[in-house]
């Protein structure tokens, strides 16, 4: 990670010194997590993808801006909540991002788990997976924006509480109260689901 | 330690970010406390829940939409650039804007010239020639009669005025002879030493002129 991140100040300041091409190492570098963040976070599959186009598209404008006070990814994921933000304010979003999944059924075609690799061999359990984790996409949308957001960017991301705080421009301390108060929405949101299932494998 | 403490830091608990001392002392009430033992292990799940979603790949071609886009941008810049950016391109073309400007106020107020200093210069002096013209009007008769014989240097000076008399007089016929109420403006050279009413009949500069001229040469001192 640390090699990764000198790296990316040797690509970055490439591209700062005008190469524009250099720019695509980066976009590959970090494409994934991006995505995958807003893909969480929006609750669509093609918002997501338009929003991620436009925060590489923006980094680039303003890759001269870029200090390197920071981890280009810290800067990067700034930028993501910023036009994630925008879209949610833009569309109406907080109702945008429970609904995507909400009529979703586990083997409907066209929501993302069809863009999903093939099953494994068990395809039972393989649907169960996946009914797991809309399950679990629609409680994070369901949550605060907020609160959603600083638990994709540490439980999904692996982004520590400083760098949230960095991200985020919040202090230490609300990083860890307002992470832990998202927990708590969360498990108070998969605790029906919980009991259900273990009344199930009980019976 | 209370269970309200404990259920405080447990998202901390779990993540790793509690000292030994705090993780110790989290540890032995847990072991303790079948109620925050629940507590940890919901939140628990939740991490791990959250952390088990699987990475959804970004569509194919991505990195290539956004790299066309980029290279875009990246020529635009030189575009925009080249008309407002670096001040040496800049100034020519502010240079070019003011020759025109310049040149279109020149051009206006050259053709507007012949007409401006007539107009402007008859306006005060009108007053000023009534008030001569009027001083002059009793010695006027006696002026005008023949019998009045010039010397020959006074004739001379007066044919002389005559011609200029009837060159301004032609002069203001062209530039005003399309305005209405100076109709004698037209009169040819010849016609105006036999008519000297001229000079007062007439309005606007041609009134002056003649004014003027009568004043200083026939006037009496």
């Amino acid at each position: 990670m640390d090699h990764e991140e000198k790296n990316d100040g040797e690509w970055v300041r490439r591209v700062q010194g005008g190469e524009t091409e250099a720019f695509e190492v980066l976009v590959r570098r970090h494409e994934k997590s991006i995505f995958n963040l807003l893909y969480r976070w929006l609750g669509d599959y093609d918002e997501a993808a338009e929003t991620a186009q436009e925060v590489f598209l923006s980094a680039y404008r303003s890759i001269r801006n870029f200090r390197g006070d920071s981890k280009f990814s810290t800067w990067l994921y700034r930028i993501a909540v910023n036009h994630a933000k925008n879209r949610q304010k833009g569309l109406g979003a907080s109702r945008r991002r429970m609904t995507p999944l909400e009529s979703a059924d586990p083997d409907g075609e066209g929501g993302p788990v069809a863009r999903l690799p093939d099953p494994g061999p068990d395809p039972v359990q393989e649907a169960e997976r996946a009914e797991t984790h809309e399950r679990v996409q629609k409680w994070l949308g369901s949550l605060n924006a907020d609160e959603a957001l600083l638990i994709l960017l540490h439980d999904l991301q692996d982004v520590g509480y400083e760098e949230m705080a960095q991200i985020l421009n919040i202090p230490l301390g609300t990083v860890k109260s307002r992470l832990h108060r998202a927990r708590l929405a969360l498990k108070a949101k998969l605790a029906p689901y919980f009991n259900s299932l273990r009344t199930k494998n009980e019976m | 330690m209370k269970c309200e403490q404990v259920q405080e830091k447990l998202s901390e608990y779990l993540d790793g970010h509690l000292d030994r001392d705090a993780s110790g002392l989290i540890e032995s009430h847990l072991a303790s406390c079948p109620h925050c033992q629940a507590e940890v292990r919901a939140l628990a799940e939740a991490k791990r829940m959250v952390a088990g979603l699987p990475a959804i790949e970004p569509p194919p071609g991505f990195s290539q939409r956004v790299m066309s886009r980029v290279r875009e941008e990246a020529e635009r810049p030189t575009l925009v650039r080249r008309l407002f950016f670096p001040m040496r391109n800049k100034i020519p073309i502010h240079a070019l804007a003011l020759l025109l400007v310049g040149g279109i106020a020149v051009y206006l107020y050259q053709t507007r010239q012949p007409v401006q200093p007539v107009a402007t210069k008859s306006v005060p002096a009108a007053p000023e020639l009534m008030a001569k013209q009027e001083q002059n009007a009793p010695a006027a008769p006696q002026e005008k009669t023949e019998s009045f014989a010039p010397s020959p240097m006074e004739k001379k000076l007066k044919e002389n005025t005559m011609k200029d008399t009837g060159r301004t007089a032609e002069k203001s016929g062209k530039m005003e002879g399309g305005a209405g109420g100076i109709k004698m403006a037209t009169p040819s050279p010849a016609k105006v030493p036999a008519d000297y009413k001229l000079s007062v009949t007439t309005r606007g500069q041609t009134r002056r002129i003649g004014q003027r001229d009568g004043g200083k040469i026939y006037g009496t001192p």
